[in-house]
């Protein structure tokens, strides 16, 4: 068994406690793991990619190009400017379609493409993309830092995750204190129902 | 993390990032006392440890820099306690000084010296190969290939300092240190040590009367039993096929990739793998063993030819008939990934497979598409704030004719538009020196420098004291956050805690710099920008003696909406009132608040779920139609 992901949004978004859950999870369920992460100065606003790779004899935590089963966009621009290196071919893009827009836009200077023309270019790189609006969906729980949980409720929807649900649960609790796991276990089960929603369960491609 | 680095189950598998595993390694091996100053990508050894460090009877400090760092390490391990001192690679720049005493004294107990290196620069001023430093002090280094065998090596090396009374040092790469992986806990230690000091003629490094010649001869007679430990040690493995014609030499997180690039390319059974765990000394035998068996030896490290100079010395020395190829096919700037190893392999002859060709052209024409993302200040920033009363000052009574010499933290955004306040930029309180060498040089424009409160601490003083002592008039504006911000906001000797939370005096900037005998100090609240404007302006003013320093103050706004965050306090933000904005833009075009957002129509809106209250915007908006919300 093979799983490579990639998770990718802006410094603050929860990527990396994301992938940490995930971590946490997979090990829960015997299943060994390297995780790669490209943190930068993210604080302040640019990218963090997050590279995780499950199974046995995986050898380099860094998942070599166009092997990504799987690409969890916090972020959308970001999520489709590293789709082509990464994603394998029809591999799966799950997206948050909330844009967080860089200082050049806010500052006028450039635009933000609009979500049909995002969704387009997603759609050069893989035809099956997921995208919902979880940046929505985590407010609902009452915060924006919850949107990791949601997508990686919508991941187990939408593909074969070798990670069961119940121990996603356990991540949680590994990874928070108290209040917050049971908080972010509700921001994935309401993921899982909008994931749901979307088209069943999709075959992985294999390798 | 607390409970998972205190658990005491061996065999336990727990995920751990690169740096958590060192401090487990750390306390493992019973490890008494931890110093550090803090430095990507190695800063959060220290902060693990710092978290179990009462309950583990454990000595954890933020030292003033690497240096007093490695000094401390030293001291302890001088009184027979086993210690650890933690940097990132530039912060070894200035370690070397007592290690190349060190090594020569040589230590009682075991000391580990954790260098982390950042192949790519991503978060530092350059990428230098931390591995040289070991052909310098003649010391033995790991460098692990996972998290997993980092936290073995960290256990191990304390064994292998005890044996040869020597540090050791354990490298680190960005990759290894952030990269996280399921790893099986050791046991803990039931008993401490006592701390023992035995006088020692040979702690005493002197050139009088031949003493540092003798203990020159004596570290070249450890190298014998070095390079037999090295020779035994787990961590060099070479697995060799009868019929392989190419092997592949690579130490530390490279040799994943090599064993990636393998797999991919179905070729793992014919190609010879000499893994090096210990980049100094190499494991001669099993490197000759390599070379005799094969034709051509490929070299996969990062950044330079370490390894690789070496093997070419050894091949030469032993008169071997393989080629040895290094940087001649594998990248000798940057990071080092499995496809370069691929592309390696392929021009040795080695079949590509159906490997994937990248899809440059896909990637750039999606990259070209999308606006760019680049990093800044954070909302709410005080060094912003502080930038646009400087940059005002500046054009206003120098019509901008200034030069300005950067340093090391979040203030060196300063760089960007719309401040652009950074003409020239090297290390850790570089830009004192370098300013007042321009004014030396006899440059008719006004020189400033800027630094922040820790990186001054740790590096700016001598610095200052120069300025004073050698009358040279220049600027010195210090930006006190008061945490050394850009690594994580953890506490200096300025903040008034310790690295375990505990109440520590304050020493204060002004008071420091007055005892110099500067004779122009401003204080500002670097959040009112009427007052750091002034303060600027008499500073400009002031012809000497000695430089002027002006102190803008103000808590990083990250560490403060942690406060806030605690103490269950709400933002009070700020709007713009839309009748009164007259869309001149001049907050966008000279502030440049990543919570100001320009509408259709050009008038602004900030952005109440980015606005951090700092009221900067309000201060500086020209026709006063910014205001608090609920005001």
């Amino acid at each position: 068994m093979r799983f490579d992901a990639v998770l990718v949004g802006i410094g603050g978004q929860g990527v990396i406690t994301t992938a940490r859950v995930l971590a946490s999870a997979a090990l829960a369920c015997g299943i060994r793991v390297k995780v790669t992460e490209l943190v930068g100065v993210a604080q302040r606003g640019s990218v963090v990619i997050d590279q995780i790779r499950l199974g046995d004899g995986i050898h380099s935590p860094t998942i070599p190009d166009q092997r990504a089963h799987v690409i969890l966009g916090f972020e959308p621009a970001e999520t489709v400017r590293i789709s082509a290196k990464f994603l394998a071919p029809e591999g799966l893009v799950v997206v948050n379609t909330a844009p967080i827009p860089p200082l050049s836009v806010v500052m006028g200077q450039e635009s933000y493409p609009s979500l049909t023309e995002i969704l387009k270019l997603a759609q050069k790189t893989t035809p099956n993309v997921v995208a919902l609006d979880a940046t929505a969906i985590a407010s609902q729980i009452g915060g924006l830092v919850m949107v990791g949980s949601v997508l990686l409720g919508v991941l187990t929807e939408t593909c074969q995750l070798p990670v069961e649900p119940a121990a996603l649960a356990t991540g949680f609790e590994e990874v928070f204190a108290g209040a917050v796991a049971q908080q972010n276990l509700r921001a994935f089960n309401l993921g899982r129902r909008a994931g749901k929603e979307k088209t069943g369960v999709r075959h992985l491609p294999a390798f | 993390m607390t409970r998972l680095l205190l658990l005491d189950s061996p065999g336990k598998r727990i995920i751990l990032s690169g740096n958590e595993a060192i401090a487990r390694g750390a306390l493992e091996a019973g490890v008494r006392v931890a110093a550090a100053y803090p430095g990507n990508p190695c800063t959060e050894i220290l902060e693990a440890i710092a978290l179990v460090a009462s309950e583990r009877g454990i000595h954890a400090e933020w030292s003033t820099n690497e240096k007093v760092a490695l000094e401390v390490a030293a001291g302890a391990a001088l009184a027979g306690l086993r210690s650890m001192v933690s940097m990132k690679h530039v912060g070894l720049n200035w370690a070397m000084d007592p290690l190349m005493c060190l090594n020569l004294s040589g230590v009682r107990a075991g000391m580990v010296i954790v260098v982390g290196d950042d192949p790519e620069s991503r978060a530092s001023q350059n990428e230098q190969d931390s591995r040289f430093y070991t052909l310098l002090s003649e010391l033995p280094m790991l460098e692990p290939s996972s998290p997993a065998e980092a936290k073995d090596m960290v256990v191990k090396a304390y064994e292998i300092s005890e044996q040869l009374q020597l540090p050791v040092f354990l490298r680190s790469v960005q990759r290894l240190s952030h990269g996280l992986e399921d790893v099986a806990l050791g046991p803990l230690p039931a008993t401490q040590r006592q701390p023992r000091f035995v006088k020692d003629a040979r702690f005493v490094v002197t050139g009088a009367g031949g003493a540092s010649l003798r203990l020159h001869h004596a570290l070249h007679a450890k190298k014998q039993l070095m390079q037999k430990v090295v020779e035994t040690l787990p961590f060099n493995r070479l697995t060799t096929e009868g019929h392989a014609k190419i092997g592949v030499v690579a130490s530390g997180l490279d040799y994943a990739f090599v064993l990636e690039g393998l797999q991919m390319l179905g070729k793992a059974s014919e190609i010879a793998v000499l893994k090096i765990g210990t980049p100094h000394p190499l494991p001669l035998g099993k490197l000759e063993a390599l070379c005799r068996a094969v034709e051509t030896v490929l070299v996969v490290e990062e950044v330079e030819a370490f390894l690789e100079l070496q093997i070419k010395a050894f091949v030469g020395e032993r008169h071997l008939s393989c080629k040895v190829l290094g940087k001649e096919l594998i990248p000798s700037v940057g990071e080092v990934e499995t496809a370069d190893v691929v592309n390696a392999l392929h021009r040795l002859g080695v079949s590509n497979g159906d490997m994937q060709l990248p899809r440059l052209e896909l990637e750039q024409e999606l990259d070209g598409k999308l606006p760019t993302r680049t990093s800044t200040m954070c909302v709410g920033c005080p060094h912003r704030s502080t930038f646009f009363a400087l940059r005002r000052a500046v054009f206003k009574t120098l019509k901008n004719k200034a030069l300005f010499c950067g340093d090391i933290g979040c203030y060196s955004f300063g760089a960007q538009p719309p401040f652009r306040l950074m003409d020239v930029k090297f290390s850790m309180g570089a830009g004192l020196g370098v300013a007042q060498g321009l004014v030396t040089a006899g440059i008719e424009t006004k020189i400033f420098a800027l630094i922040g409160d820790s990186t001054f601490f740790h590096a700016g003083l001598p610095g200052l004291i120069n300025a004073v002592y050698n009358n040279v008039n220049f600027v010195l504006v210090i930006l006190d956050n008061l945490v050394v911000g850009q690594t994580g906001q953890q506490p200096d000797p300025g903040t008034g805690l310790t690295a375990t939370g505990q109440a520590a005096k304050r020493i204060i900037l002004e008071d420091v710099i007055k005892a110099l005998g500067v004779e122009s100090i401003h204080v500002v609240d670097a959040l009112n920008v009427k007052q750091a404007e002034a303060a600027f302006r008499t500073a400009i003013a002031f012809p000497g003696p000695g430089p002027a320093v002006v102190i803008a103050r103000g808590l990083c706004t990250l560490e403060l909406l942690r406060q806030m965050q605690r103490e269950e306090k709400k933002v009070a933000g700020y709007s713009v009132d839309q009748e009164k904005c007259t869309a001149c833009g001049y907050c966008l075009d000279y502030l440049a608040c990543p919570a100001l957002g320009k509408q259709v129509d050009k008038k602004v809106q900030i952005d109440l779920g980015l606005c951090t209250g700092c009221s900067v915007c309000m201060q500086i908006c020209p026709p006063r139609a910014i205001l608090r919300v609920g005001a």
